[in-house]
């Protein structure tokens, strides 16, 4: 097993030193770094690296990022952040399979290590297209719970954020009552939240709202830093879900309580946070794939909520990052035949892969 | 005009080509002369017929009668022939002396304007040589003694091919000898002229002979020549060989590679309009590129599968231009095979102004220059589809 310690010098040109995200630069445009067991384990667990990606990571022996231009963006924008402005919003926008997941799964890291709690939804189209049941919402009329999302989502934000809420020990700024014998106390850990909700399956969606209501408030009185995540944001504008009523109507995304939560916290009308997102093609129905990008995707809805945010575009390979993603298939061996590493093989592999990523994965799998 | 239609024929079968090695002797008139020029000195005709007859068997004398009417039948063609070329000179105001058989062809083709695609169905008027079959000569006289010493090979005209082309490999020999005596050294053996043509196929072997042969006999007779023809000195009966062979269609001609043009700012492209099936494709390759390629203002997944995209990749890769040149190209029309088919030819044509001879050679060996004509065969009548038979029933 080859594996790079952060302490060992590596010569090879498409691999860097460089493995705390918040000093990826420029220079380091093009390169593979490494992510240990431990951290991936930490912040992925509960999803966010593509199915296909994260599989071929286990295959090739530890996962490595590329760092790539709208990752590099992102990390400057977030390191010169003004926090005492209004939160920004970033989206990210491109092609179906040209990097964005991935992308976000670096700033998730930058995240991490720059300690900002994180707030991570890994992919949204799961909660609009594959619920696992969803109940009519008790508290709020006329709208939708995920209780078992919901639970799955508080697994993953304990797992993401364990040791840091314990450090940052936050208190409930409100009384939550959930039944006539349940009830959450004002000054309560977070922590507690958090456990009801991820044992109490029928009360877990109000959970998240109350936990990401907390969080907000926790971010304007300066007691931590919020980093929201979202992959796949346009699916909460989707014209349509898999849940249905029992008079067959569908229900649409923006009538789940969920959807309600995150928007809420992707509003600008807090600080001491930033918030990243990505809309993607393959997050809507095939109906609405035509552009990838954002006005489009996001609809009149979902643009007037963004509005105004900075739009980062995340394109197909450049020269340098195709050689370097070859190199590194050649190096972990992946491409075998001698001919595949030639001038002319890799001519031909630009070619058939037109440049684009996940075209150039699967091209290159035998399979 | 009554007369002309006579004249002109609907033909079915029609000889052509080929000097016949055996100048058949014009039918039968040697041997109805003889009868019909027996008269005696003394003037009065001997009853010929009458004595001989006795002594002429039955089948004997139906095969003089068959053979005088196709005699008389062929001399009245002729008549009736050089009669309507006349007519017909006059019908076109031309001078009947010096009418030939193109202008003949030429005003039948104004008279009798035909839309039939085969041009052997459409009307023509030949002389009665090239419309009716050629017979033998009479092979044996009055009294049934054959005249071709071979006659009773039953083949005789081609055994007779044989025997010659033995006899000449024989001279052929001692005329090697003779040089090789003289000790003439300067005189090389010739090379084979026989580059551009090939043997005559059996058919025209049997015109030639006005006889049928076996495939076996075929085969032999040809094996025999081209041991003959790879003798040393063979070019001195080139003349003799060559009436058997037939030149090869000349070779397509050297298409012009169309000269690069220039756009604004300076780059060379080439355009270039492909086919395939029923799709229609437009294709621009320019030059000083970086491998940059469109479809449809898409880019290379506008193709989903893999294989359209190899199509696309062949001539690129082949003639080594990939991320050389940019391509750009709109295509429309049928479906996706067809559509990265039509591209591929369009690459490959427009790629011939950008590389040298040798790799456009290398690129019409490749198949990457031809047209593929290849379109979808039609459903006939009493049949599921093109080749599909409906289901059989035994009873």
């Amino acid at each position: 097993m080859i594996r790079f310690s952060p302490t060992e010098t590596i010569t090879n040109t498409f691999r860097t030193n460089e493995l705390d995200p918040i000093n990826h630069r420029k220079d380091h445009d093009g390169r593979f770094y490494s992510i240990s067991q431990s951290v991936k384990k930490q912040l992925f667990s509960g999803g966010g690296l593509p199915k296909e990606y994260k599989e071929l990571s286990e295959t090739l022996n530890g996962l490595s990022i590329m760092v790539r231009k709208p990752a590099i963006e992102l990390i400057t924008y977030l390191n010169k952040t003004n926090f005492d402005a209004p939160v920004n919003r970033y989206v990210l926008y491109g092609k179906t399979g040209s990097g964005k997941s991935v992308s976000l799964a670096h700033i998730l890291h930058y995240g991490s290590n720059a300690g900002m709690v994180l707030v991570h939804v890994p992919w949204v189209p799961n909660w609009v297209r594959f619920p696992k049941g969803c109940t009519p919402s008790v508290i709020h009329p006329n709208k939708y719970d995920h209780p078992i999302e919901s639970v799955e989502w508080l697994r993953h934000f304990s797992t993401q954020n364990g040791p840091l809420m314990q450090k940052l020990e936050l208190k409930t700024t409100e009384t939550y009552a959930w039944s006539k014998r349940e009830m959450t106390a004002v000054g309560s850990p977070l922590s507690e939240l958090i456990d009801l909700g991820m044992n109490r399956a029928k009360h877990a969606t109000d959970c998240v709202t109350a936990l990401l209501c907390e969080l907000k408030k926790a971010a304007l009185s300066k007691r931590c830093r919020v980093l929201v995540v979202i992959d796949g944001f346009n699916s909460f504008f989707s014209p349509k879900s898999r849940v249905r009523r029992e008079d067959k109507s569908i229900v649409l995304p923006t009538e789940f309580v969920l959807t309600d939560a995150f928007l809420s916290l992707t509003r600008n009308d807090w600080n001491n946070g930033a918030i990243v997102v990505s809309v993607d093609a393959s997050a809507h129905p095939s109906e609405l794939r035509e552009s990838p990008l954002p006005r489009y995707q996001l609809g009149k809805q979902g643009f007037e909520h963004l509005d105004p945010f900075i739009p980062i575009e995340v394109p197909n390979y450049s020269e340098k990052e195709f050689h370097s993603q070859i190199d590194y298939y050649v190096e972990r061996n992946w491409l075998q035949q001698p001919k595949a590493r030639t001038e002319r093989g890799r001519a031909e592999l630009s070619f058939t892969s037109g440049n684009h990523p996940l075209s150039l994965m699967k091209l290159v799998a035998p399979y | 005009m009554a007369v002309l239609r006579e004249l002109v024929v609907f033909p079915s079968k029609c000889f052509r080509g080929v000097r016949s090695y055996f100048f058949s002797a014009p039918l039968f008139q040697n041997g109805s002369l003889k009868l019909n020029e027996s008269v005696s000195k003394d003037g009065h005709a001997l009853d010929f017929e009458q004595s001989d007859t006795k002594k002429m068997s039955k089948a004997m004398k139906s095969y003089m009668e068959r053979a005088k009417i196709h005699d008389n039948f062929i001399k009245q063609q002729l008549h009736e022939y050089n009669i309507g070329k006349r007519h017909l000179a006059n019908m076109m105001g031309k001078d009947p002396e010096f009418f030939t058989q193109t202008d003949v062809d030429e005003a039948i083709r104004y008279l009798f304007p035909s839309g039939l695609f085969d041009p052997r169905a459409r009307p023509m008027m030949k002389h009665p040589d090239e419309i009716y079959p050629k017979r033998k000569a009479a092979e044996f006289d009055v009294n049934g003694r054959p005249y071709h010493s071979l006659f009773y090979t039953s083949k005789p005209n081609y055994y007779t091919l044989m025997h010659d082309l033995a006899v000449k490999f024989k001279q052929l020999d001692r005329h090697e000898d003779k040089i090789i005596s003289r000790g003439i050294q300067n005189q090389k053996p010739t090379e084979l002229f026989l580059f551009g043509s090939e043997w005559i196929p059996k058919q025209k072997i049997e015109n030639v002979l006005l006889e049928s042969l076996t495939d076996a006999q075929y085969v032999n007779l040809i094996k025999t020549f081209e041991r003959f023809s790879q003798h040393p000195y063979s070019v001195i009966e080139k003349d003799f060989i060559m009436q058997f062979r037939r030149q090869l269609a000349a070779q397509v001609e050297i298409q012009q590679v169309p000269e690069l043009m220039r756009d604004e700012s300076g780059r060379p492209y080439m355009t270039y309009n492909a086919r395939r099936k029923t799709s229609n494709a437009t294709v621009k390759v320019i030059g000083q590129g970086t491998g940059v390629i469109s479809i449809n203002e898409t880019d290379i997944h506008f193709f989903q599968r893999e294989q359209d995209k190899k199509q696309i990749i062949f001539p690129l890769q082949f003639s080594d231009m990939l991320g050389k040149v940019d391509v750009v190209a709109t295509v429309d029309g049928c479906g996706t095979s067809a559509q990265s088919g039509a591209i591929r030819l369009g690459i490959s044509m427009c790629l011939r102004s950008f590389v040298n001879a040798e790799t456009i050679e290398r690129m019409r060996l490749a198949g990457l220059l031809s047209f593929d004509p290849r379109t979808r065969e039609r459903k006939k009548p009493g049949q599921a589809g093109a080749r599909k038979k409906f289901t059989w029933k035994k009873r």
